[in-house]
């Protein structure tokens, strides 16, 4: 197989194992269970998109889930106050989304580290405050989502009601995730994505290469607010509702989390990160005051001993287990030299 | 009118200064954003109201609770924080992994349901003819004088000029003789006694329930950048700045309207300032 070859084999399986989590949901078929799988692929989302800007460029931006925030309200409104194409609602939110993106992406090219942080955090509060004493965003009742307008696709013969409760809604938070973890992949490949990297590591090294940081910081923006937006918008169609709590400084540390435990920077992250939130926030049989506390545990002890995230951790133990299985198959080989000097 | 407004801005100035100062000096010598500082407060202002409903006295009960608060710093600080000492950002994911603990705590011992600690005084005085509360006169008596004896002791005092050599180059440090993990175990026992004795104080004026950390913790930071990073006199100096704007704000403005104001001031200094009125640039931001 040529290198390149190789290399496509790689990414195809990078790409595309994220399906097989969907095998046991979709083989098991209950509503729950559903449910409990597009609230996950949701928050692998949110762990996407701030996996691009703070995994990939180094950005740790607080803000990822008010980008979120500001599309879906924007979809939200357009449809209910201008009875606005669901189609162009959506892409509306999701232009409006970048556009407020490149704000914080200006400003991050001011200030560095903690700085930036807490403007993304106060860029949050001041979305939240803002919607939360909006009358026309319906404050902190929010607004109700009308999900009867998701349509009923025919592929083919094939109806896929996009509604549905029972594997069609579940479908399209799969294919948007699919999507959307594709264009991470590939973008990691890519020379932009390759200089979003070297900007994170060393950000006056890459430009002593040739790379613009700042164009590369704010692309970083864009693309993860991208992200956000759909994530948001699929939120909000999922709970058939929108409130300014989905998008609050809890819920933005939480994605945060989960991107760590799973694994900062990695590809891998976000479908793990769905994974944890599954295991830890919906299937655990914990009550629920526990299950934040529950996560607190998990995530320092993910944190002390595998400072990759499970991700890394995972590398880690591969690594070693093909060191020891070549370790293995030396003392093999050499025993069997040994056998065949002795006759 | 205005009496009231800048006396309620001298109070609001006092809440965050008491909720901010053990942050800075913890991010300060150990560069760690502790997130956990709001929950900690909020966990030290429950364990108060238990302790006086269950018939110990106020003061009493603040310096038993300073006492525990500081043994879990000890401990915190021994078990995670001193782990991962070279990677600030994983002392950040703890801090926010312990805001989970302590969050579940709290909802399992005392539910949503807010809780009141009794007042420290009753009654009210007037003033220049406003007309103020005197719990409230006593919080800012005790902020001003308590933060400004903690200033002076850093300022001035011999393990004062340890903390804050440490927190400047902890390696300069080491070589001057200086036990700095010491001094970092010491900085943020400090820290979280300062978040217990403020939880404490701020539960007789404020409801405690489960969001008083939170809501509390992000001024703290607004504060702390606003005076100036890595410079607990700029903190006092943030929060005078940022309470009376706020009082400001909220006697003339709508309420929505007033609540963007810290944030405004914020993102202004942020982007104009970004070393904060009183601090001097030491690190690149």
């Amino acid at each position: 197989m040529t290198a390149s070859g190789r290399l496509r084999g790689r990414l195809q399986v990078e790409i595309f194992w994220p399906l097989l989590l969907a095998v046991p949901v979709v083989a098991s078929g209950t509503l729950q269970h559903y449910q409990w799988a597009v609230n996950g692929v949701i928050w692998g989302l949110w762990a996407l998109s701030l996996n691009i800007v703070w995994g990939y460029a180094g950005q740790l931006s607080v803000a990822q889930l008010a980008l979120g925030g500001v599309a879906g309200y924007t979809t939200t409104l357009l449809i209910s106050l201008h009875d606005v194409n669901l189609v162009l609602a959506v892409l509306a939110g999701v232009g409006t989304a970048v556009l407020c993106s490149l704000l914080l992406g200006l400003a991050s090219l001011r200030l560095h580290g903690f700085y930036f942080t807490i403007l993304s955090v106060s860029f949050a509060a001041v979305f939240v405050t803002l919607v939360t004493n909006s009358d026309t965003a319906g404050r902190t009742a929010g607004l109700l989502v009308d999900r009867g307008r998701l349509p009923v696709v025919d592929i083919g013969g094939l109806r896929w009601d996009l509604d549905s409760g029972s594997g069609g809604f579940f479908a399209l938070a799969l294919v948007v995730f699919m999507a959307m973890h594709a264009l991470a992949v590939l973008l990691r490949e890519c020379p932009a994505g390759r200089a979003m990297f070297a900007v994170r590591d060393d950000e006056a090294l890459a430009s002593s290469l040739g790379i613009r940081g700042a164009t590369i910081k704010i692309l970083s923006f864009a693309l993860s607010a991208v992200v956000a937006s759909v994530a948001g918008i699929l939120q909000i169609y999922s709970f058939r509702l929108i409130v300014p709590e989905f998008f609050s400084f809890h819920e933005a540390l939480l994605s945060l989390l989960l991107l760590v435990v799973a694994g900062l920077g990695y590809t891998y992250a976000p479908a793990i990160g769905a994974v944890v939130y599954v295991v830890l926030y919906q299937a655990a049989p914990v009550e629920g005051e526990w299950r934040v506390g529950l996560l607190g545990v998990f995530v320092i002890l993910i944190v002390l001993f595998f400072p990759d995230g499970i991700a890394g951790g995972i590398r880690l133990l591969a690594r070693r287990a093909s060191s020891l299985v070549g370790r293995a198959a030396r003392w093999s080989g050499r025993s069997t030299a040994r056998s065949d000097y002795a006759e | 009118m205005l009496v009231e407004t800048i006396f309620a801005g001298l109070f609001l100035a006092s809440i965050y200064a008491l909720a901010a100062f053990g942050l800075a000096i913890v991010y300060g010598v150990l560069h760690v954003l502790n997130f956990a500082h709001g929950a900690l407060l909020t966990l030290s202002a429950y364990l108060v109201f238990q302790l006086v409903t269950s018939g110990w006295p106020f003061w009493g009960a603040i310096i038993a609770v300073t006492v525990v608060a500081a043994g879990i710093g000890v401990l915190l600080e021994l078990f995670l924080f001193r782990r991962v000492i070279d990677r600030p950002l994983s002392g950040l994911i703890i801090s926010i992994g312990l805001i989970g603990i302590i969050d579940s705590l709290v909802a399992v011992g005392w539910g949503p349901d807010p809780r009141a600690l009794p007042r420290m005084v009753d009654g009210s005085m007037t003033v220049f003819g406003g007309i103020i509360a005197k719990d409230r006169v006593l919080v800012v008596v005790i902020a001003i004088v308590g933060l400004g004896l903690a200033q002076l002791a850093i300022t001035r005092a011999p393990w004062g000029k340890l903390l804050r050599a440490t927190a400047e180059d902890r390696e300069a440090a080491a070589m001057q003789g200086i036990p700095v993990l010491r001094v970092r175990t010491a900085a943020f026992v400090v820290g979280a006694g300062l978040a217990a004795v403020a939880g404490g104080i701020i539960g007789t004026t404020l409801p405690v329930e489960p969001g008083l950390g939170d809501n509390l913790i992000l001024k703290a930071f607004i504060v702390i950048i606003v005076g100036g990073v890595g410079s607990t006199g700029g903190t006092l100096l943030g929060a005078a700045v940022v309470g009376l704007a706020e009082a400001l704000s909220i006697s003339y403005m709508p309420t929505s309207t007033a609540q963007l104001v810290p944030l405004a001031v914020l993102i202004v200094i942020l982007l104009t300032r970004p070393q904060g009125i009183a601090g001097t640039l030491t690190e690149r931001v």
